[in-house]
């Protein structure tokens, strides 16, 4: 935490003058709750971005993008999570920043989770991108916390969305790091998703990577493909045996 | 993408490489000006009328575009990712063992 509230002061400022400049915010709400405030924030940015781009005012555009509510409000959650250092009342706000912030301030809001609420069960959103800020954190770090996870949270579904996590790391397009190892790895937690979760979301994910996991990872022997090409005339990828292909799925949108 | 597919078809064409695309687009008479517009000579095959939800991304679970998988010379898969350098390193590698297997097959 020491490195972190060394550099929230400064943010913590630029948080409370962009509160002051919010517009049409809820005069004195008993319990300000700022997340509902933010998805009010973005509903209105996201209708005035429709409103702007229907009328082509690309000025207006380039102003609304600049206004980002997820950037805006990323110093008040910050802020926020600062006055509750330490304690449970932090761990929502940094799971919003984990998710939602820039990626600086969403990678030291995923340090501070992992370092200090490992075994909190209100985790699972935070845990769902320690593969998407591993370059941001390090794959060796994200692969550490992802164990950490597994072993100490109460919370079986946060548990299967470490597992879940860890598994993106190793296989599949977005994978950081592989190796036969890793791969076994990864379809052996995919497998403990399968059996484990109650979440139909994440399962119908998990058996898609365990498929890619077992049959289209490097290393293995490409499936054949058969079908025809623009024009009409059938061809299988298999005659092509003998060349390096590229193949490349692709769309001109 | 496409600047850096012609070169890599115009920089190959002698070398035992092919790329082969999988396209997409729901319209395929919509796309039949892009290629010439485009200079898109390789060869693809049509994921069908239901676009990306079309059966060979399905068979192959791609939900993203690009997708690439590079596949040598023995029809092995070596590398998959949504494109960048080390798809180009491994393309590279994979060219070098398909001439020297073709070599000493000679």
């Amino acid at each position: 935490m020491r490195g972190l509230s060394h550099y929230l002061i400064p943010i913590f400022l630029a948080g409370v003058a962009a509160a002051q400049t919010q517009e049409s915010r809820p005069t004195s709400p008993p319990q300000p709750d700022l997340e509902q405030e933010f998805a009010a924030a973005r509903a209105r940015h996201n209708e005035a971005l429709r409103a702007a781009s229907q009328a082509k005012d690309q000025e207006a555009l380039k102003k609304l993008l600049a206004q980002n509510p997820a950037l805006v409000f990323g110093p008040r959650f910050a802020a926020k999570a600062a006055e509750h250092a330490g304690t449970p009342e932090a761990v929502p706000y940094l799971v919003w920043m984990v998710g939602n912030a820039n990626a600086d301030l969403g990678a030291s809001a995923l340090t501070t989770l992992m370092e200090q609420h490992v075994t909190d069960p209100r985790i699972g959103r935070a845990v769902a991108r320690l593969g998407t800020l591993g370059s941001k954190i390090g794959t060796e770090r994200a692969r550490a916390w992802a164990a950490q996870v597994i072993e100490k949270n109460p919370d079986l579904e946060v548990r299967m969305q470490a597992r879940f996590t860890r598994a993106t790391m190793h296989v599949g397009t977005r994978a950081r790091e592989r190796s036969e190892a890793l791969r076994q790895g990864a379809i052996a937690d995919l497998k403990e998703v399968l059996a484990g979760s109650t979440q139909r979301s994440l399962q119908g994910l998990a058996a898609d990577l365990l498929y890619e996991a077992e049959t289209l990872e490097p290393g293995l022997p490409a499936p054949e493909i058969e079908g025809e090409d623009l024009d009409g005339a059938r061809f299988k990828l298999s005659e092509y045996r003998g060349k390096v292909v590229l193949l490349d799925f692709w769309g001109d949108w | 993408m496409y600047p850096h597919e012609r070169s890599l078809v115009e920089e190959w064409k002698n070398e035992p490489f092919a790329l082969i695309g999988v396209n997409s687009d729901a319209d395929k008479e919509k796309l039949r000006p892009r290629l010439a517009e485009e200079r898109i000579t390789w060869r693809s095959f049509w994921n069908g009328p239901q676009g990306t939800s079309g059966p060979i991304s399905k068979a192959w679970k791609v939900t993203g575009w690009p997708t690439v998988y590079v596949i040598d010379h023995e029809g092995v898969i070596r590398h998959k990712s949504h494109g960048g350098p080390e798809m180009d390193k491994v393309l590279r590698e994979c060219l070098e063992a398909a001439k020297q297997a073709a070599a000493t097959a000679r």
